[in-house]
C-alpha cells in the first residue's frame, strides 16, 4: 500500500511544481482574495447616511472620512479593530455637494466638490484652508476635475476632463506633468495611483483601463475591453502590489486586475443585504487589509477584510 | 504596334485554348462521374424539369443565373434531401459564397448583414429574374424593400439628391464596402467630391468662403434629400442657418479659420448663458458635458435630422455610453415604456440635476428644477411621485411605500418602486429584481421563506 502511495505522490508534487512553474505566486494570491464583510457603517449624526459617494481611509490616522452627499457633509470616523466608532460631522459652506474624498500623510482633508467642481483642501480637524489652485498649469481654462487622488509623495494627480489630461500637482498645488488622455477613448470616469507612481485611467463606456508609468509621457491601454466581465467601471484603486479594484457601478461587483492587466476574478453581486452592492461609488484600500465602498444607492459604507 | 498585337494576341488565343481544353476535361470527368453514378442524361438539371415545369416560364427570364442556364440544379441542390430548406445542398452563404467568395470584401470596413450573413435572395432571385444582377426588383426598389423609412423619405422631400433617386448603388455599395462606412464606395468628402466643384466660386460663397474642402459634408447635409434648402439637415442651428459661421469659428481669413472660439460648454455659452448657467448650479451635472467636446457630444452644432440637434436618436445617443443599460432593456422580459420609445429624457436630465441618476423631479415647473417653494425631495419620495406621473396605483391600492416605510433589508433605504423593480429592465416578469414572485417577496418577509 505504501507504495503505490509514493508514485502518486511523486506525481501530486510534480503537478504542483508545474502549477508553480506556469502560474505565477501572485495569480494564486489573487484567485484566494475573498471579501469579508465586517459591519457597514449607517449611521451617523442626524439621520443615517444619504447617497454616500466617496469614502477615504488613512491607516497612519485610524480614520475613515465618508463624503455623504446627500446630506452635503463630510464624517469622520475612527477606524480600528475592524470596526468604525466615534462621529465627526464636517459641514461646510464651501463644500456644498461633496464627491470623492483623500487624506493626505499629514492627516489633511480633500474633497471634490460636485457643485463647484473644485477640489477643497480641509485642515485635519475639517476646517476649510482654502480650494487646491494648480499655479503654472498650462491651459488653466479648460481645467474641470472628475476625480482625483494623493499619490505616494502626497502629491495631487486630477483626472481633468475638460483638459483630456490627468495633471500632476505638488502638495502645495505647484503643477507639476501632465499626461494626455489616450486618443479615441469614451470617457474617462476615475483614475488610481499605485506605490510606484503608475497611473492608472479607467473609460466607463468602453470599459477599458489605461496605464502610464511613473514620468511616462502617454497612458498604454492595460486591459482590452472588459466589457464581458463589467457593466460600467466607475471607480477604480490599486493595492501595493498593483492588483487593481474596478467598481462595476451598474453591476453592482467589484472586478480584480492583475498588474498585467489580466482579468482575475469578480467578487461581491448586485443587492441590498449587507455585502452586496447597489450602484458604488468611490473605493479604497487601507493597505492594512480592508476595502471600504461608498455603496452609494444602498446609503451606508461598506468595509470588507481581505482575506486570502 | 503591329507586333505589340500579334505578341499580345497568340498568348490569348494559347490561354483561350488550354482553358477550353481544361473546360473540355472538367466536363469529361463530369461526365464520366455521371456514368459511375448511373446518371440519366440530363440528371443535372434537365430532368428536374419533368416535374418541375413551370420553371421552363421562369428560364424565358431576362437574366437568367449561369447554373441555372447550364441546367446544373445540382450545382445548389440535392436532389435526394438535404438539412437545409429548398433542398439545398448547404447553407445560402455556403452555397453563393462557392461562386462568390469576394462578393463581401475581406477587408471590408462596412458589411451589409443581409449580404454578410448570407440571405442572398432577400434581394436577388437564384433563378433568373427580368432585372439585372438577377435582383428581385429593379433600382432603388429593392433596397426599399427594407428600407421604408428612406422610401417615404426620399419620395417626399422637398429638395432632392438626384443620385440617390438614380440609384442607391450610385454611392452605396450593396454588399460590403473596404473604402468607408454605411457601405459608401468611397470616404467622405471625396465621394461628394466627386460631382462636386469644391472650389467652384457658388460652392464657396454657399461656405463664405471657409476651407471646408477636408470637412465631413454630411455632418450638415443629408445626402438623402432634405426639406430645408441646400439639402440641409431639416433642423439647422440659427447661426448656420444665417451663415453667421463666425459666431463660433474663427474668421474665414484666419489662419486657422475652422478654429471653435472656446472650448466644449464654454463656446455654447456664448449664446446659451442662461441655460449653461442653471446647468451648472446643480449639484450632479452630466459629466460628458463639461469634457473637452462638452454639448457636442451630444449635439451636432451645425444641423440634425434630430429635434434639439441631437446627434442621433436619444436611445441611440445614450446607448453610445450606456450600452449596458440600453442592453438591458432591450432583453428585458417587460419593457419600459418611455425607453421602448426612446424618451429617457421622461426620466433623467441630460444636463444635470440635484439628485442621482440625473433624476427629473416630477411636477415641478422646470422638470429637474424643484418650482418655487418646493424643497428637495427625499429619494423614496422623489422616485414614488416620478413613477406615479405615469403609473397611478397610488390612487387605489399599493404595496407601503414612501419615506416612512423602511426597508427591513437595510435601514438606510425606504421603500419605493425600485426597491422590486430594475426600470431599465431585468430578465424576469414586470421588471422584477427576482423571480418567481415568491423570491422577490421574501426577501423582505423572510418570515415567510420556505
Amino acid at each position: 500500500m505504501k507504495g503505490k502511495l509514493k508514485p502518486a505522490r511523486a506525481f501530486l508534487t510534480l503537478v504542483f511544481l508545474t502549477l508553480l512553474v506556469f502560474f505565477p505566486g501572485r495569480s494564486f494570491a489573487l484567485m484566494r482574495i475573498k471579501l469579508q464583510p465586517l459591519t457597514p457603517v449607517y449611521a451617523a449624526h442626524n439621520g443615517g447616511l444619504l447617497a454616500p459617494e466617496g469614502v477615504a481611509v488613512s491607516a497612519k490616522f485610524h480614520e475613515i472620512v465618508i463624503s455623504d452627499a446627500g446630506h452635503a457633509r463630510l464624517l469622520k470616523y475612527t477606524f480600528a479593530d475592524d470596526k468604525a466608532t466615534g462621529c465627526t460631522e464636517i459641514k461646510l459652506p464651501q463644500v456644498p455637494y461633496p464627491l470623492k474624498v483623500q487624506v493626505n500623510s499629514k492627516g489633511e482633508i480633500f474633497v471634490l466638490d460636485g457643485r463647484q467642481r473644485k477640489i477643497a483642501r480641509l485642515a485635519p480637524a475639517g476646517t476649510f484652508e482654502g480650494y487646491v489652485e494648480p499655479a503654472g498649469m498650462p491651459d488653466p481654462d479648460n481645467f474641470v476635475p472628475k476625480s482625483f487622488r494623493i499619490g505616494p509623495n502626497d502629491d495631487i494627480y486630477v483626472l481633468d476632463i475638460m483638459g483630456a489630461r490627468v495633471v500632476v500637482l505638488g502638495p502645495d498645488g505647484k503643477f507639476i506633468r501632465q499626461i494626455p488622455f489616450p486618443d479615441g477613448t469614451g470617457f474617462m470616469t476615475d483614475l488610481a495611483v499605485d506605490e510606484s507612481g503608475r497611473i492608472i485611467v479607467s473609460d466607463g463606456p468602453k470599459a477599458v483601463l489605461y496605464a502610464a508609468q511613473a514620468n511616462a509621457a502617454s497612458f498604454t491601454p492595460l486591459t482590452g475591453s472588459l466589457h464581458e466581465y463589467i457593466d460600467f467601471p466607475a471607480n477604480i484603486t490599486t493595492d501595493s502590489n498593483g492588483i487593481v479594484y474596478v467598481s462595476d457601478q451598474n453591476g453592482g461587483s467589484i472586478i480584480l486586475i492583475g498588474k498585467d492587466g489580466s482579468f482575475q476574478g469578480r467578487r461581491l453581486g448586485l443587492g441590498w443585504n449587507k455585502g452586496l452592492l447597489y450602484f458604488p461609488g468611490q473605493i479604497c484600500l487601507d493597505g492594512d487589509g480592508h476595502l471600504l465602498i461608498a455603496d452609494r444607492e444602498n446609503n451606508r459604507i461598506q468595509i470588507f477584510k481581505i482575506v486570502e | 504596334m503591329r507586333f505589340f498585337t500579334r505578341s499580345l494576341f497568340v498568348p490569348l488565343i494559347m490561354a483561350l485554348c488550354l482553358a477550353g481544353l481544361g473546360a473540355v476535361g472538367l466536363i469529361r470527368a463530369a461526365r464520366a462521374d455521371d456514368a459511375s453514378y448511373l446518371l440519366k442524361p440530363g440528371a443535372r438539371g434537365k430532368v428536374c424539369l419533368t416535374c418541375h415545369d413551370d420553371f421552363a416560364a421562369k428560364l424565358k427570364d431576362a437574366y437568367v443565373h449561369t447554373p441555372v442556364k447550364d441546367g446544373d440544379c445540382t450545382g445548389c441542390h440535392s436532389p435526394h434531401a438535404s438539412s437545409h430548406g429548398k433542398l439545398l445542398s448547404a447553407s445560402t452563404r455556403g452555397i453563393c459564397f462557392t461562386c462568390h467568395p469576394d462578393i463581401v470584401p475581406q477587408n471590408a470596413v462596412s458589411t451589409h448583414p443581409v449580404a454578410a450573413e448570407g440571405h442572398c435572395v432577400k434581394c436577388h432571385d437564384p433563378h433568373a429574374s427580368n432585372n439585372p444582377f438577377h435582383l428581385l426588383k429593379s433600382g432603388n426598389e429593392v433596397c426599399f424593400q427594407c428600407h421604408k423609412n428612406m422610401e417615404k423619405r426620399v419620395s417626399t422631400v422637398k429638395f432632392k439628391h438626384w443620385p440617390v433617386e438614380k440609384g442607391c448603388t450610385n454611392c452605396h455599395s450593396p454588399h460590403g464596402s473596404a473604402a468607408s462606412d454605411y457601405l459608401l464606395v468611397k470616404k467622405v468628402p471625396d465621394l461628394c467630391l466627386g460631382c462636386h466643384k469644391i472650389d467652384s466660386p457658388e460652392i464657396a460663397k454657399q461656405h463664405n468662403n471657409y476651407p471646408v474642402q477636408n470637412a465631413r459634408c454630411t455632418t450638415c447635409h443629408n445626402p438623402h434629400g432634405s426639406n430645408t434648402a441646400g439639402i440641409l439637415y431639416d433642423n439647422v442651428h440659427p447661426p448656420m442657418a444665417a451663415r453667421m459661421c463666425d459666431q463660433c469659428h474663427e474668421g474665414n481669413a484666419s489662419p486657422t479659420p475652422l478654429k471653435v472660439k472656446a472650448q466644449g460648454y464654454k463656446l455654447c455659452a456664448k449664446c446659451h448663458a442662461d441655460k449653461i448657467k442653471d446647468i451648472l448650479a446643480k449639484n450632479r451635472v452630466h459629466w460628458p458635458l463639461l469634457s473637452k467636446k462638452g454639448c457636442l457630444n451630444c449635439h451636432s452644432p451645425h444641423a440634425s435630422v434630430q429635434k434639439d440637434l441631437l446627434r442621433a436618436p436619444m436611445i441611440e445617443l445614450c446607448g453610445k455610453c450606456h450600452s449596458d443599460t440600453i442592453a438591458r432593456q432591450a432583453r428585458s422580459k417587460t419593457k419600459h415604456k418611455p425607453i421602448e420609445e426612446g424618451k429617457c429624457t421622461a426620466c433623467h436630465d441630460p444636463h444635470s440635476s440635484n439628485y442621482v441618476f440625473l433624476i427629473n423631479q416630477p411636477a415641478a415647473g422646470n422638470a429637474n428644477q424643484p418650482a418655487a417653494g418646493k424643497k428637495v425631495l427625499d429619494q423614496a419620495t422623489l422616485i414614488v411621485d416620478l413613477c406615479g406621473s405615469c403609473h397611478n396605483y397610488q390612487m387605489h391600492s399599493t404595496h407601503p411605500v414612501g419615506a416612512k416605510v423602511v426597508d427591513p433589508r437595510n435601514k438606510n433605504l425606504r421603500v419605493q418602486c425600485l426597491s422590486c423593480h430594475r426600470v431599465h429592465g431585468t430578465d424576469n416578469k414586470d421588471m422584477l429584481h427576482f423571480w418567481p414572485i415568491t423570491d422577490m417577496c421574501t426577501q423582505c418577509h423572510t418570515e415567510y421563506k420556505r
